[in-house]
């Protein structure tokens, strides 16, 4: 039998404790990033409170107010009015300088843990008995035609895979019968590739595909290292569906959830501690 | 100087930090969905900053589209307005007390060059002050161009008919109706009311009327502010956040019997390990009837060695020297309910060894978020405050009892001072910058509050003898005046001759050696009785026997007679008796010799009814007191004390008064444009401001118009000499 790890989701690649709940699909995504969101608004109050000027900040914050309120207090003044928008504009300018190093100092650890969270919130794994895409880009149209697909057990081909020629692309329609991680094999040219393609109820680790010399593939996937760059397929990339979360009025991609979160808990915080932002 | 925690901006980009932000570089330049998503840290940046430039946005295209609308309907109101000025703007410019001998004196010694060229080339001349020379009174007729019968102000203090108690003349603060009580809490149904006893109309609501724009910054007695098409900042009677005129505190490791000051509390620090505690004493709980005042509690950990104590009050840390002011430190005191009241105070480290002594000043309304009414509109105090920084908004707001008391320096009283004039100096330059049209009025009075303190300096054998060594503040007035005539230097610098620049003060200044307590006096004289076995009374006529006093003084000039049918208690009858006493009392009092110094203590007797008239001249004194110069009411008799002593030396740092015979402290009055203004008095400023815009002067007004000269100025004319 070729290939399958495990059936069962391993412990790593399930997200914190609340993965074993089953439950509603979409209730516990959300809950888990609202409570992500409290936790980066805390800590990132925390961190632009450190690594900024807090008073340079208030300072220029509390002259583009005042100048609001000229606009208001002297509407009659046009001269005062157009001063007014003229410093506005500058103060503004300052503050974005001024918030530029917090933000700055802010960013990698946020887009590092944005983009390791993607890979649990972006897409939704396969569900058992369920069709999807699995798609193999190859480097050559020669090991297009020679690429053989290996499934291992409880994946199976519900159709007959099509060849895109102008992309040199080979797309295959499968169906898992179980849960699991499942290792499914691609020999061409005599070289054999692998690719993990996660089949759960739960909230999981999803990696879309296997690239060539890609910068994340191991960080994201340890298991997962990136093709070689000789390698005859350029890309293997399993057609999971982009997570969309329900918030009953409107469907959101989940980084707007955890970002417009993460920023009212940070106003919220920023008041009780008393930090300008 | 605060001393706070400093970074520089640009510390991102020090060589260690390269690598950083060339990864960070990387990271965005390979971009992946997730990577949208850019945390709180540019959310924080971006929708700040795109929030004020939403706001700015939304308000630009609403006065984009309606600006055309509006501009016509001003323009067309503007050249009404304007049709008849002689002027386009008037700036007035009011220093509080500045005495015309003094400036007489400064600048024939060349120590007020500005002045000097307004005297050469436009306008100097003496104003007649009101009766009496209280700012309070003087300025609320500079702003109505009344007599006090119309406006209501006769002094800084009033008193209750029934009681005989003081209250405030200007101003009054009423609790909410009804409350709703549950449990120990009496919840407040409704707000406090603030409420004018000014009366009479200020001159700059005529010329808003007229669509003439007004600046009008710390003018006494406009608190409460009134509407007005302007902006107002009001100045002197403005209250703390206790309602008092200004209650500062003390904190000392040094447990004394004393608790209390005139005008201030003293605390002892309760010591916890290093660490020394004590608390603000705020305004009193609204959520219980009793009396209970808010607390806001401060800790201070002095270093001695490094001669500095580290304050930490609610979220506010900070450090002071030895000496230092701190800069105004918000404070909140809350109630819970989500009901609270904030302040603004600033501290100063008084001593560290061997006691440890922290002053701090009375806590003003925050200008920031106000308890109370303090501008017009509300946001003109916020408007300030962001743009310059917290301010005092106390109406007295040098502390002159913190020095009387010697709880504060010469030195740092002066500190306080000239703080307070530098933050006014700033506001009136913003005033003057969006007031290119219209009327431009602010008072300083520094002037006032430093000729106050530091008159002992100026003369030999002040009984306030002086507490530093005398070389070393001789010369704070003479600085004062040098400093005030910079401050018109730079304005000049600033106005065109299409300006009328008045620079006027509302009374001068003399000595202040000896006090005159009038209500001993009337004891002796068998005017006023005490209960049986009493000899002095308490505070505000304790132990007066009001069923067999006659007359009785309280406040600065005022004395009244105890009317029947008027006075709780009055016992003399309105009419020929009233009329009688009144005389008996002027011919006695007139003429008055100090027993110890063989001078005469009052110069002039002056019955009210020939000085005021108005609807309101019914509630004033019934006759005014001119104190000669050097003499004064005394402390005791100012607080409707009776002691056996009539006379007595004045020994407090408050050296130099103007509470005196109105017609020795006449105020100055200086134009940069020729006025014909013989005899003016600061009655006729309003009419005169009010003509100079081309509007009448409405029939109400007592102050006659100045011929205003609007040619250009013959520089070679000779002096007018005060």
């Amino acid at each position: 039998m070729i290939g399958i790890a495990t059936h069962q989701t391993s412990r790593v690649d399930t997200l914190f404790w609340l993965a074993p709940l089953r439950g509603d699909r979409n209730a516990i995504p959300l809950l888990l990033i609202l409570a992500l969101s409290l936790v980066i608004g805390f800590l990132a109050v925390l961190a632009f409170g450190y690594f900024s000027d807090q008073t340079k900040i208030r300072s220029v914050k509390d002259r583009t107010q005042a100048h609001l309120l000229a606009v208001r207090l002297f509407q009659d003044n046009l001269a005062a009015v157009l001063q007014a928008y003229r410093k506005i504009l500058w103060y503004t300018v300052q503050y974005l300088y001024l918030a530029l190093k917090p933000s700055l100092i802010m960013l990698a650890p946020l887009l590092i843990l944005v983009v390791y969270l993607n890979s649990y919130f972006g897409y939704e794994p396969v569900h058992p008995n369920e069709s999807f895409l699995f798609t193999a880009q190859m480097a050559s149209g020669q090991a297009m035609n020679d690429v053989n697909l290996q499934l291992p057990a409880g994946l199976s081909e519900s159709a007959l895979p099509v060849h895109i020629e102008s992309r040199k692309e080979v797309v295959w329609r499968l169906t898992a019968a179980h849960a699991g991680n499942y290792q499914v094999q691609l020999l061409t040219d005599g070289q054999v590739f692998s690719k993990k393609i996660t089949v759960s109820d739960r909230l999981v680790r999803i990696l879309i595909g296997r690239w060539r010399e890609h910068p994340y593939q191991h960080w994201l996937d340890p298991s997962e290292s990136s093709l070689p760059s000789t390698a005859a397929i350029v890309e293997m990339r399993v057609g999971y569906i982009p997570r969309t979360i329900d918030l009953g009025w409107v469907q959101c991609d989940w980084t707007v959830i955890l970002f417009a979160a993460s920023i009212l808990t940070a106003l919220i915080f920023k008041k009780l501690l008393g930090i300008e932002i | 100087m605060i001393t706070r925690r400093t970074r520089k901006p640009l510390a991102l980009f020090r060589k260690r930090n390269v690598g950083v932000l060339f990864l960070l570089l990387a990271i965005l330049l390979h971009p992946h969905q997730a990577h949208a998503y850019a945390g709180p840290g540019s959310g924080f940046a971006v929708l700040s900053s795109a929030w004020t430039l939403l706001l700015t946005f939304l308000y630009s295209v609403y006065a984009f589209v309606t600006w055309p609308f509006r501009q016509a309907f001003r323009l067309a109101r503007r050249r009404k307005s304007y049709r008849n000025a002689k002027f386009k703007r008037v700036v007035v410019v009011g220093f509080d007390g500045m005495d015309p001998e003094l400036a007489e004196r400064f600048m024939q010694q060349g120590k007020m060059p500005h002045f000097a060229k307004m005297r050469a080339t436009g306008t100097c001349s003496k104003l007649r002050t009101t009766f009496p020379a209280i700012s309070p009174v003087a300025w609320s007729t500079f702003q109505t161009g009344c007599n006090p019968g119309k406006h209501n102000i006769y002094d800084f203090l009033a008193r209750d008919l029934r009681s005989y108690l003081p209250l405030l003349s200007s101003a009054q603060v009423k609790g909410p109706r009804h409350r709703l009580r549950i449990g120990k809490y009496s919840f407040p149904l409704g707000k406090s009311h603030v409420s004018g006893l000014r009366r009479s109309i200020p001159f700059w609501h005529w010329l808003g009327k007229a669509g003439i724009f007004c600046s009008v910054i710390r003018v006494p007695v406009t608190f409460p502010p009134e509407k007005f098409p302007g902006v107002l900042l009001s100045g002197m009677c403005v209250p703390d956040l206790k309602g008092s005129q200004g209650t500062f505190c003390f904190h000392s490791t040094h447990n004394r019997a004393t608790t209390r000051y005139e005008s201030g509390v003293r605390f002892t620090f309760e010591k916890r390990g290093s660490v020394l505690q004590s608390y603000i004493p705020g305004p009193d709980h609204p959520l219980h009837e009793e009396s209970r005042e808010l607390r806001v509690e401060f800790t201070v950990r002095p270093d001695p060695i490094r001669g500095e104590a580290e304050i930490v009050i609610g979220t506010e840390r900070f450090k002071l020297k030895l000496g230092e002011y701190s800069e105004w430190i918000p404070v909140k005191f809350t109630t819970g309910f989500g009901m609270g009241a904030r302040g603004i105070c600033r501290f100063n480290l008084r001593q560290l060894e061997p006691e440890v002594e922290v002053y701090v000043t009375p806590v003003n309304i925050d200008p920031q978020s106000p308890s109370l009414p303090i501008a017009h509109p509300n946001s003109y105090s916020i408007y300030l405050s962001k743009l310059f920084g917290r301010f005092s908004t106390l109406g007295l707001a040098e502390d002159t009892w913190g020095l009387n008391e010697e709880v504060l320096d010469d030195a740092s009283f002066l500190q306080q001072c000239y703080d307070n004039h530098s933050d006014r100096e700033e506001m009136f330059f913003d005033a003057l910058e969006k007031t290119p049209q219209g009327l431009c009025a602010c008072v300083f009075d520094t002037t006032d509050r430093v000729q106050h303190m530091f008159w002992r300096y100026m003369e030999d054998g002040n009984s306030a003898a002086p507490r530093d060594s005398k070389s070393e503040h001789a010369q704070v007035i003479e600085h004062l005046y040098q400093r005030v005539d910079g401050l018109v230097g730079r304005i000049m610098q600033q106005i065109d001759p299409r300006t009328l620049l008045l620079v006027i003060s509302d009374h001068g200044f003399k000595s202040f050696n000896r006090g005159v307590n009038l209500n001993s006096w009337l004891l002796q004289n068998g005017y006023l009785a005490l209960h049986r076995d009493a000899i002095e009374s308490g505070d505000w006529f304790q132990n007066v026997d009001w069923s067999s006093t006659r007359a009785y003084t309280l406040g600065l000039n005022g004395l009244y007679l105890n009317i029947a049918g008027r006075e709780g208690h009055g016992i003399v009858k309105p009419g020929a008796e009233a009329e009688e006493l009144t005389q008996e009392l002027s011919q006695k009092l007139e003429g008055l010799i100090d027993p110890e110094t063989g001078r005469v203590s009052i110069s002039g007797v002056f019955a009210c009814g020939a000085l005021y008239a108005g609807p309101y001249a019914t509630n004033a004194p019934d006759l005014i007191v001119g104190y000669s110069e050097g003499h004064r009411a005394s402390w005791d008799a100012v607080n409707g004390r009776v002691t056996l002593k009539v006379f007595e030396d004045n020994p407090k740092a408050w050296s130099g008064d103007h509470c005196i015979d109105p017609r020795l402290v006449p105020g100055v009055l200086f134009s940069n444009q020729k006025i014909e203004a013989q005899g003016a008095a600061i009655v006729d400023v309003a009419p005169t401001i009010l003509n100079v815009f081309g509007i009448p002067k409405p029939h109400h007004m007592d102050g006659r118009v100045w011929k205003v000269n609007s040619t250009s100025i013959d520089s070679t004319a000779p002096n007018q000499v005060i």
